[in-house]
């Protein structure tokens, strides 16, 4: 089959490899109809998660059509079109009973790794390095997919792929992150980044009832569309207008009442602390650029809510404890537990309450998804989302 | 007992033999814990037929009854041979305690101690392992990694998903180290992690 690996930082190409197959009992190989470039692929393209090895496929959202399933499943029949949720979780073990999928003890081979880089083991995810536990993405033509039985979701063949193939990530993780501000209508709330992840965020907020809004970007497509279509009340350029100014006027000197952190360690920025990150981070003395997490520690209200749901990596420097402890901040935050999550907003989607499909911007073939993860990183023309089809 | 068979001409590293058999060895205790998702009678009964759970050491050991109580744990070693430890049960106690200590011709003193008890405010079991190794008159090259902490936790986590989830997991990358079948042919990494 063909895949997109990565090849070195900067440097993805689509290439011959093996056909997955199925090593554990509980597994499918879904053959993949669409998939698509996450902003968190970015970080694994840039060079800025250890841990990955050349040749190591891609790609953590994607959906397909089932084509095999392994002698342990039951409720999955080759034919049946799914979408799969990028975290690996077991269902079995005490985090995935709470519903935490996203901290199942038991889906990453390589536990090792990341308990000590993070303190305790994280989840496996399909193509996200092998602190992740090495699994093949789905930047592919053929997954194999480990725990079939908990993760894939089986979707109805009337709604598209466009609508249904953001399940797999960035619209449970914008809907959790929502989730976590306690949206109201008395609630005036700021999400950081109006990518795809700050789009479904904000969506999400909208449809769980907030009614004052606020986005924060650089680029001016995405803004419009985060005003025009996600449903954000107030938009601030950062390149135009301080953002905790604005901010402050905005709320009458309060500070909003939840701060979305939707931007991740590759945070963009203007001033001295851009540049202070920038340089810490190509030296290697830091892994995260965590520019609007501070500023979102900074502009919430006192006793305020902080939701992050950009990607971080490793430690960070000038992180803003004292206004965190001082002012009464609640942080949540976490890899999305995207089971717990799809089937509900499945039946919003089929309910007409939400619409992810508006955040494409383009369509390509997955052969050309080279270009594809360049021009996302570069944000040229107009790039919001992009689907891949395997189909020719 | 510590029985040490070479297949072929193939002999432990030299110097690594070497460096082992003169090192000074005392008394060394390796201890990890691992909370499992199950009632501690379940646990229990599966720590009792051991022999039927040997991927949980990485199938790197194959561990096998060899008599009423008696464990023996078979390592490949990557020279081609092998080393063998026989382990009899010499504590039981239901749900609470299982004991095993080297037979006496072992060459590797070593006794396992497990120890069950009940997470706090539900039904999963606090598995807490401890090992303690004695002075070996020679520790084959290649065996030294079983008896390392990181090793001991690893295999704990397998037991858990096996006891969990019915199997250990695995993704092409943890089978295979170096290339794999998910990596282009021709394509691949040559060396460690990055």
């Amino acid at each position: 089959m063909k895949a997109a690996c990565w090849m070195n930082r900067r440097q993805v190409s689509f290439e011959d490899v093996p056909d997955p197959r199925i090593l554990n009992a509980r597994d499918a190989i879904v053959k993949v109809t669409a998939t698509t470039i996450c902003g968190s692929d970015l970080h694994l393209y840039s060079g800025f998660v250890p841990t990955m090895q050349r040749g190591d496929i891609l790609g953590h959202e994607f959906m397909g059509e089932v084509v095999e399933v392994g002698p342990e499943i039951d409720d999955l029949r080759p034919g049946d079109r799914v979408v799969v949720p990028f975290a690996i979780a077991c269902g079995d073990c005490e985090s995935c009973k709470a519903e935490l999928y996203a901290c199942c003890e038991n889906s990453n081979p390589n536990a090792r790794l990341p308990e000590k880089l993070m303190g305790h083991a994280t989840c496996g995810a399909f193509g996200y390095s092998h602190l992740s536990g090495g699994f093949a993405g789905g930047q592919a033509e053929y997954v194999r997919v480990p725990y079939a039985d908990v993760g894939p979701l089986v979707v109805p063949r009337h709604l598209s792929d466009e609508q249904v193939l953001f399940l797999s990530d960035i619209l449970p993780t914008g809907y959790m992150g929502a989730e976590f501000c306690e949206p109201n209508p008395r609630k005036v709330i700021a999400v950081w980044g109006a990518g795809p992840v700050g789009q479904m965020a904000i969506a999400s907020l909208r449809m769980l009832g907030a009614e004052r809004i606020i986005a924060i970007d650089r680029f001016p497509y995405r803004l419009k569309l985060a005003q025009e279509r996600a449903g954000a009340t107030d938009i601030i350029n950062y390149e135009d207008t301080p953002v905790l100014e604005a901010l402050e006027e905005l709320t009458a000197g309060r500070g909003p009442d939840a701060c979305i952190d939707a931007v991740g360690l590759e945070a963009h920025g203007n001033g001295l602390q851009y540049a202070y990150d920038k340089v810490k981070q190509s030296a290697k003395l830091q892994m995260d650029r965590p520019l609007a997490l501070r500023e979102a520690i900074l502009a919430c209200r006192n006793g305020g809510i902080v939701s992050i749901l950009g990607v971080y990596a490793g430690y960070v420097d000038k992180f803003p404890l004292g206004p965190l402890m001082n002012r009464g901040l609640t942080i949540r935050s976490g890899q999305c537990h995207v089971h717990r999550y799809m089937r509900r907003l499945l039946d919003a989607i089929e309910a007409g309450d939400i619409d992810p499909s508006f955040v494409v911007s383009h369509h390509m073939k997955l052969s050309e998804v080279a270009q594809g993860y360049d021009w996302f990183l570069h944000k040229q023309h107009d790039v919001m989302k992009i689907v891949m089809h395997t189909a020719a | 007992m510590t029985t040490t068979t070479t297949k072929r001409e193939a002999r432990p590293g030299l110097l690594g033999a070497l460096v082992h058999a003169l090192r000074p060895r005392r008394r060394e205790t390796l201890s990890a814990a691992v909370t499992i998702n199950r009632p501690r009678p379940e646990v229990f009964l599966a720590l009792q037929h051991l022999d039927q759970l040997s991927s949980f050491m990485g199938g790197a050991v194959i561990v096998r009854s060899s008599g009423p109580r008696r464990l023996t744990w078979t390592l490949e070693l990557p020279t081609s041979a092998q080393a063998e430890w026989e382990l009899e049960l010499v504590e039981e106690r239901p749900s609470e305690k299982l004991a095993w200590r080297a037979t006496e011709r072992s060459a590797l003193p070593i006794d396992v101690h497990v120890a069950l008890v009940q997470a706090p405010g539900r039904d999963a079991t606090e598995l807490h392992a401890r090992l303690v190794l004695g002075r070996a008159r020679l520790l084959p090259t290649g065996a030294a990694k079983l008896f390392e902490k990181d090793k001991l936790k690893d295999d704990l986590r397998r037991l858990k998903q096996i006891l969990e989830t019915g199997e250990v997991l695995h993704s092409d990358a943890s089978i295979h180290r170096g290339r794999h079948p998910a990596m282009p042919p021709g394509e691949v990494h040559h060396g460690a992690l990055r």
